[in-house]
């Protein structure tokens, strides 16, 4: 027979160092899930009593009051008054005794058996007082333990002192209200109700009651929730007089001297944006360096590993394309996101339980203002530049329904890391030197848009003010450890197992579609060329982006956004294999088509032989294994290159720092006046410039490489391929020695030249802007003949560049943002924001087209008809739910 | 009075409210505003709002635009 499990509430004030409690409560026998329709986090605890008996704690959110604003005072409130629990565990934060009280005052009215647990007790007498916890109990009619249950004998107590609630009968202390209100309190009750309903519902947290409010103002001249609350605060007065005895003289509070420079006018912004830079290089770059090691090891376990266990079965084709391309490959993008969630998560808490978060929505509440949000929504927005995934994560922060909507539907425009080299790739190929001014407008751009989405949503889906700002600013706090952790780690967990479920099967979705190949209706039709799903769908949807200046002929740039849904980076590497395809097939056209397909048929049969030759038990044993030890390998690698990106978090200097360098020393060089020492002096800083160095490294390593896989391909001849892979590094290596050394020399001749300095600085300009095309090519793993093609595919217009960018940067997130943004928002939210997002990157990336290049009048009509649609369905929608947001 | 014309260490007394949304009134009645509650104003946020004020012992941020229904008395130092 089972026996009957005991059901707490753990209820108290915000920060009162409740989580610290039940963790050091439940300890490891915990659950973390949502209560039931809404995304407020649910913690349940196991603890086995004394007697034997099983207890269930619920850690109810912080609340104030019994009257619930946002949502999760709701849930707390509404778990508290619905009578599930069969004991209230309130936890009491002794520093602020009489506002604590205010909630267990409401909290005895149900009725409950009741337990007090003190807590910051430490605090308080570091301060030089000491509460007299045996006549608050005696006065309270509940017993009264404190919160440090480190000790085995201190949890004992509690657990003793939750039995006894149990098994007496509680006379606990009543507050009494003003005569004045008792014919209301008469008036709104309903019969066959306990008493404290009339209560709750004079106080408006139970509706009904409305005239007798009316009434009760219009007779006493004041709403009967300031008299309950009056009434209440008397009792707390009498309750707690004497109660908290000075023991000691005070010590001065580091807290007050501290609050002096973190609110300070002055100080304050410049404090909290120090704050904000590091969270952000913690999360986005200290976190970034484990995000290659989830890569290649879920590579390593789930899309190579798995693949050639199932090949070694002999398992179907179509089985090892759904399991391992599709399943391993979703399961290999939620581990990547594992490392910058935790890390938000972990600066987060740290930033929450220190008790700075409270104090950077006080400094910047004025400035999100402008926005409709209030100042707490910043943190979401700024991880928003790194990643969306985390920053829609860390919008749990906010506590309001309609403010965490509205921020999950801006963060997006926030321009994250992985679009970056998408900017990259389209700046060194048509912007050169204004690169960085280019990206800078993109990132402008979104931020504008963002402003506009805010304003646009404010009038129409999400009608109504912000939440009144009403914020506790607590004392200062050491975080600990192993709250911070935990934190992080419950958040961490609810993220894979709830987002990461959505992401895996999205992403596998669209790997299989990837995988599946159909007969190619665009091609010739003598071909039986095949060519997947998501090619066929992007080629069919090519029309779609003429107006913003993607040509038809340019379907590979369409084809490319689709593969951007993996993740916008991948737009790049798609360009490349897309264009690469192409363009040996234009040049050799002269021979005979029938020799195409028998070309085809050969190697797809030698693939065949090649794959049973090369995969053995053996050999993918070893794959496995160098896979992990690779995966181990990546963790050094990125820390060393760690302390570099304290300035740049986002990796933008790539595109100018160095060349800007060179071309600012060459011009001094080239200054009429210039010493000899001065001018060896800066031959050598622009040869440092120039990485003569790393490339003679490059080069010894590229040319071991060569004549390594060389050996080998004596005795196994499928290593060719790589053997050509390898020349063609050497290659490259060789030739941008080559030309930095040309760069050098143009640079020495300014020693000996005299009047055609000018002439020679201009020929070192051109040079080495070529030169560091070359460089970025190679550092975004592509080469300069795609970047030729990628100009002529778009016309060398820099404003089809710029708007496919735009569209690039506003279209749907990646899917590991979408999956996000459905677990913590729902369908059918999600479902507007990815049209929204959609359809105004269409609109924008088109009217940018059609005013620079296009000059279209009707594709400059539509995009504007299609906005105010949106702003119209918008308004129409944001009169239906208003109501649901309204809590 | 209302909160708009306090300066930065003044105190008053809370006397009462004037009209507004119940779910606002009813967070500052259960932080201790209530009337005959004293407050200090003893800050204000870099960009001019919110408003830091100390009630009952601990620190609260409100914004002025929104603080300005409590009726307030000033209290003569």
């Amino acid at each position: 027979m089972s026996k009957h499990v005991i059901t707490a509430a753990l209820a108290g004030d915000p920060n009162t160092g409740k989580s610290t409690f039940f963790n050091a409560w439940t300890g490891l026998r915990q659950v973390t899930g949502n209560w039931p329709g809404v995304t407020v986090e649910k913690h349940l605890g196991q603890i086995a009593l004394p007697n034997g008996e099983q207890m269930t704690l619920v850690d109810l959110p912080g609340m104030y009051s019994l009257h619930a604003v946002s949502e999760d005072e709701r849930v707390a409130s509404e778990f508290a008054r619905s009578g599930e629990a069969d004991v209230i565990i309130n936890i009491v934060d002794a520093v602020n005794l009489e506002r604590n009280l205010y909630l267990t005052l409401a909290l005895m009215e149900l009725g409950k058996p009741m337990v007090m647990v003190l807590s910051m007790t430490d605090i308080l007498e570091r301060q030089g007082f000491r509460v007299d916890m045996a006549t608050l109990s005696e006065r309270l009619g509940i017993p009264v333990v404190s919160a440090n249950i480190q000790r085995r004998s201190q949890r004992q107590a509690l657990e003793r002192a939750v039995l006894e609630a149990l098994a007496t009968k509680q006379r606990q202390a009543r507050v009494v209200y003003p005569e004045s209100l008792n014919q209301a309190f008469i008036k709104a009750r309903r019969e066959g109700e306990p008493e404290v309903r009339a209560v709750h519902r004079l106080e408006g947290i139970v509706p009904g009651a409305e005239t007798i409010i009316a009434d009760v103002e219009k007779v006493l001249g004041t709403t009967p929730d300031v008299l309950i609350a009056d009434a209440r605060y008397d009792k707390i007065a009498e309750l707690t007089r004497g109660i908290v005895k000075q023991v000691a003289r005070a010590r001065t509070e580091i807290g007050r001297t501290l609050d002096r420079f973190v609110l300070n006018r002055w100080l304050g912004i410049p404090i909290f944006l120090g704050v904000m830079y590091f969270l952000f290089w913690f999360t986005q770059v200290v976190g970034g360096c484990f995000i290659d090691f989830f890569d290649v090891l879920g590579d390593a376990f789930f899309v190579t590993g798995l693949g050639n266990l199932l090949t070694l079965c002999h398992a179907p084709d179509w089985l090892i394309t759904l399991l391992a391309d599709g399943l391993g490959t979703g399961i290999q993008t939620v581990l990547t996101f594992i490392p910058p969630v935790f890390f938000i998560f972990l600066g987060l808490s740290l930033l929450e339980d220190s008790g700075y978060m409270a104090r950077a929505a006080y400094v910047v509440d004025r400035f999100m203002r402008f926005l409709g949000l209030p100042g707490s929504a910043f943190v979401p927005m700024l991880v928003g530049f790194g990643c969306t995934v985390p920053a829609i994560m860390a919008t749990r922060t906010l506590s309001n329904r309609r403010d965490r909507l509205l921020t999950i539907f801006m963060a997006p425009f926030m321009s994250c890391g992985a679009r970056l080299p998408v900017y990259a790739l389209f700046g060194a190929a048509f912007f050169g030197l204004a690169s960085g001014t280019m990206v800078f407008a993109i990132y402008l751009s979104g931020l504008l848009l963002a402003v506009f989405t805010g304003v646009l949503l404010k009038h129409t889906l999400f009608v109504g003010d912000p939440a009144p700002f009403v914020m506790e600013l607590p004392l200062y706090h050491i975080p600990r450890v192993s709250t911070v952790f935990k934190q992080a780690w419950e958040r961490l967990r609810h993220f894979v197992f709830r987002a990461g479920k959505v992401m895996a099967l999205m992403v596998l979705l669209l790997s299989v579609c990837d995988k599946i190949t159909v007969p190619n209706v665009y091609a010739s039709k003598e071909t039986t060329e095949k060519i997947s799903i998501v090619e066929m769908a992007g080629r069919a949807m090519a029309p779609v982006f003429t107006p913003m200046g993607v040509d038809r002929e340019n379907w590979q740039g369409s084809v490319a956004l689709i593969i951007g849904l993996f993740a916008k980076e991948q737009v790049v590497s798609a360009l490349n294999t897309l264009y690469a395809i192409e363009a040996p097939v234009e040049a050799e056209v002269a021979p005979v088509e029938a020799s195409a397909e028998a070309t085809e048929t050969a190697v797809v049969e030698s693939e065949e032989v090649e794959a049973e030759e090369l995969l053995t038990w053996g050999s993918a044993r070893t794959t496995f294994a160098d896979g992990i030890v690779e995966a181990f390998a990546t963790i050094p690698d990125a820390f060393a290159g760690l302390l570099d990106t304290v300035l740049d978090p986002l990796g933008v200097t790539i595109f100018k720092s160095e060349y800007e360098q060179a071309v600012g020393l060459m011009e001094k060089m080239s200054a009429a006046k210039v010493s000899d020492d001065c001018m060896a002096a800066l031959q050598a800083e622009l040869e440092t410039v120039l990485d003569l160095e790393g490339l003679h490294a490059a080069l010894a390593e590229a040319t071991v490489t060569r004549d390594a896989i060389a050996q080998q391909v004596g005795q196994n001849p499928v290593l060719a391929p790589s053997l050509e892979a390898a020349e063609a590094d050497l290659e490259s290596v060789v030739n941008q020695l080559e030309q930095a050394n040309a760069l050098r020399t143009l640079a020495r001749s300014l020693m000996e030249a005299g009047a055609d300095r000018a002439a020679i600085a201009a020929t070192f300009k051109a040079q080495v802007e070529s030169y560091y095309r070359d460089t970025m090519s190679e550092e975004l793993e592509s080469d300069a003949s795609l970047m030729e093609t990628l100009k002529q595919k778009f016309n060398n217009d820099k404003n089809r560049a710029f708007a496919y960018l735009l569209f690039v940067l506003l279209y749907v997130p990646c899917l590991a943002a979408m999956a996000t943004a459905v677990r913590e928002i729902g369908w059918g939210y999600s479902t507007i924001l990815f049209s929204y997002l959609t359809i105004l990157g269409w609109c924008v990336a088109t009217l940018y087209f059609q005013i620079t290049t296009g000059h279209c009048l009707l594709w400059v009509i539509v995009p504007c008809v299609f906005l105010a649609a949106v702003a119209a369905v918008f308004y129409a929608l944001g009169k239906k739910i208003k109501v649901k947001l309204v809590v | 009075m209302d909160i708009t014309a306090m300066k930065i260490g003044d105190r008053a007394e809370i006397t009462g409210y004037a009209e507004t949304e119940a779910g606002y009134r009813a967070k500052l009645l259960a932080l201790g505003l209530t009337r005959g509650a004293m407050i200090e104003l003893i800050g204000v946020a870099p960009m001019g709002d919110p408003l830091r004020l100390k009630v009952r012992g601990f620190e609260l941020s409100l914004r002025s635009s929104e603080a300005k229904i409590l009726k307030l008395e000033a209290v003569t130092k």
